[in-house]
């Protein structure tokens, strides 16, 4: 593969960018930067000065909110319709009673057992786009977590894409893939695993375009109560979704779409391959137990050397 | 005094039995509804509804379903985005149609390449 690349740290994870101009990697760079920072001012949950937070601590009144988090919400009020609410945004104080309510590498390893905290549900979300305000009842805080960093990847990805012509490009935002731009003639070349950091991925398949997503319960994982806690709640409960699959990793037409179908995988449970396979989403699931099945046009896997 | 009231008295009565026999006689049964029109002394006379009435002009309520494009400049970009593959509709919208992930451009293929990036969990 022939490619320049470059990786840093942003949004809390590690940021890989590959594009097929070596000489228009700086710039790509530069654009990719830009559009994280925009979105983090607006949607982090853990800064004080975001404009996500200053929503979550309105008290139940309307506050006028910029494009950039509206066009979020908006993105988090389709996902949670698409999934039938699976992934809801109105999850925000269940992950801050789970412990989750600060960057993961500051979150305590062990603490008292969480209360269950229903999500109260995406409908209650007021979104007034011709206003440019969003309302919340009082006491509901979103958490954007589930679609905002894939959303993300997309946005950046294209604005990547568009510092020259025909650049083709590839951003990995912890782990959710974007592509933009004309790629390489055999597709990207992609692993997948349950860390987006192992060193080993435990099948490659090749990527022409769109976004490829991969939820786990076994990374951001930590202990409550002595028991083991991860981040992907069932809205229902507000509590972990309990693990039938360890690793859900879907391909679709943008990273936002994929990543909304892997997350909700892992709350549907046993029924996830059906589903999936019912949407026409190419996935690859692995059990609690390790065993792998694939659904849709997924490929056989090839072992690597 | 007493004449004047007499004059009143009549003049009521007098209206009272025209109105009557214009809704009874002159208009015929299958007319007597709202907007008919009634053949009066060779004019034709419309009997306009009270627009206060309940049955007001029926409006067919039609669901509000933004188009895609639209919603997108209402909400805004200051960069450039990837199309949206599932349309935008304004929230909350519970009667909108749910928008179903939709499957990638090329479906994956298998390779014997090396990985670029891992997609894992982060």
């Amino acid at each position: 593969l022939t490619a320049a690349r470059s990786s840093w740290r942003a949004l809390g994870t590690t940021a890989e960018l590959l594009v097929t101009d070596p000489g228009a990697l700086v710039a790509a760079r530069r654009a990719v930067e830009a559009e994280l920072a925009e979105i983090d001012r607006a949607c982090s949950r853990f800064r004080d000065d975001s404009e996500l937070t200053r929503l979550n601590l309105a008290g139940g009144k309307p506050v006028e909110v910029g494009p950039l988090l509206a066009e979020a919400i908006d993105v988090a009020l389709r996902a949670a319709r698409a999934t039938g609410g699976l992934v809801d945004p109105t999850l925000g104080a269940a992950m801050d009673e789970i412990g989750y309510d600060r960057d993961f590498d500051e979150i305590a390893a062990d603490g008292p057992a969480p209360r269950a905290l229903a999500a109260p549900g995406f409908g209650c979300v007021r979104l007034d786009p011709r206003r440019s305000t969003v309302q919340l009842p009082p006491g509901v805080r979103l958490d954007l977590g589930a679609t905002a960093k894939a959303w993300a990847a997309d946005r950046a990805a294209a604005r990547a894409a568009a510092v020259t012509p025909e650049l083709g490009v590839l951003l990995s935002l912890g782990g959710d893939l974007a592509m933009a731009g004309p790629g390489p003639d055999a597709g990207w070349p992609v692993g997948v695993a349950d860390d987006h950091a192992a060193e080993r991925a435990s099948a490659t398949v090749a990527l022409a375009g769109g976004g490829l997503a991969t939820s786990s319960t076994t990374v951001r994982a930590w202990r409550r109560d002595g028991r083991p806690v991860h981040h992907i709640l069932d809205p229902a409960t507000g509590l972990p979704a309990p693990v039938v699959w360890r690793t859900v990793s879907v391909a679709a037409a943008t990273c936002v779409d994929a990543n909304t179908a892997a997350t909700a995988a892992i709350v549907r449970g046993e029924d996830a391959p059906e589903w999936l396979e019912g949407l026409g989403l190419p996935a690859r699931l692995v059990s609690a137990g390790g065993e792998v099945a694939t659904v849709a046009a997924w490929p056989a896997e090839v072992a690597l050397a | 005094m007493r004449r004047a009231k007499r004059v009143v008295t009549m003049g009521t009565l007098g209206l009272v039995a025209a109105f009557t026999a214009m809704a009874d006689g002159a208009t015929p049964p299958f007319n007597k509804h709202r907007g008919a029109v009634a053949a009066r002394a060779g004019h034709a006379v419309v009997i306009r509804p009270s627009d206060a009435w309940p049955h007001r002009k029926r409006h067919h309520r039609r669901k509000h379903r933004p188009h895609p494009s639209s919603a997108a400049s209402a909400a805004g970009s200051s960069a450039p985005a990837p199309a949206p593959s599932t349309p935008a509709p304004s929230s909350p919208a519970p009667s909108a149609p749910p928008a179903a992930p939709a499957p990638p451009p090329a479906a994956p293929a298998p390779t014997q390449q090396a990985p670029a990036v891992t997609s894992g969990g982060s």
